[in-house]
């Protein structure tokens, strides 16, 4: 990876680093970020939950292997012979 | 015998990692102890306020939520920060071109004299740019940090006399080719 050196004339101003330097603002953001984090981590976890269930039930509700019902025209047509 | 200044200053880190594990009030003094060096650094190799300043809350972010898994090595915690702030800016700067910043009135002590050839001065990024990152890193604590060996040798894991043998090295590599 190439690298592209600037040169600067003078040193760091404390000032520049002072701004951002706050202790109290940085917790406020790491608490608000943790509790959003946490957040999304459970409504994935629900989603995620949600989906087994409704595959699991979803498929026991509409199975995908059954015997057709009577009247069915496979079953009629299976039964057309004996009439004949 | 009485314990060095240093070994002093790791066991009240150790303290305070400690502290931290258990309440993120109590990241305070070590963000206040490294947030200095932690922001020259990221700010080095982004010449940006604005996202040096992101790039260094990020750092700061991700070793706090990550205090928890963190494991006493006997090293300072600086050089956990590092490695993150390294990848934060490596992530930031993927497949792009990298800055580093250099102060103007440092460059002279990287080459332990008055350099009166302003040639030879402008031509010490090209050589600072051959080389590896971790050997720039060593000329960064060096001579823009002003760190001791012993503390270059703490952040970058290796002994003491090993961070000279390589600082005195590559100063000598510099200085064949900044005179060929």
């Amino acid at each position: 990876m190439s690298r592209e050196y600037k040169i600067r004339r003078g040193s760091f101003k404390q000032g520049q680093i002072q701004r951002h330097k706050d202790f109290n603002r940085f917790r406020r953001e790491y608490e608000e970020r943790r509790r959003r984090e946490l957040r999304t981590k459970v409504l994935l976890a629900l989603a995620i939950v949600t989906l087994i269930l409704a595959i699991v039930f979803g498929v026991a509700a509409n199975p995908v292997e059954q015997s057709p019902p009577l009247g069915h025209p496979e079953l009629q047509f299976e039964n057309a012979d004996k009439n004949l | 015998m009485p314990k060095l200044d240093s070994d002093i200053q790791l066991a009240q880190e150790r303290a305070w990692i400690s502290r931290a594990k258990e309440n993120s009030e109590h990241f305070e003094p070590l963000y206040n102890k490294y947030f200095d060096a932690v922001y020259r650094y990221i700010f080095r190799r982004t010449d940006d306020e604005a996202l040096a300043a992101d790039l260094c809350s990020q750092t700061f972010y991700k070793a706090l939520k990550g205090i928890g898994k963190y494991r006493w090595m006997g090293r300072p915690f600086g050089a956990w920060l590092f490695q993150i702030a390294s990848n934060e800016v490596r992530k930031h700067f993927r497949g792009r071109t990298r800055v580093f910043v250099i102060e103007g009135e440092r460059m002279e002590m990287v080459m332990e004299s008055e350099v009166e050839d302003q040639t030879l001065l402008e031509r010490l990024p090209q050589l600072l740019n051959e080389l590896e990152e971790e050997d720039l890193r060593l000329i960064e604590l060096k001579f823009f940090e002003d760190q001791t060996f012993k503390e270059i040798a703490e952040l970058l894991g290796i002994s003491e006399s090993g961070a000279k043998m390589r600082t005195y090295r590559l100063l000598t590599r510099m200085r064949k080719l900044l005179l060929s």
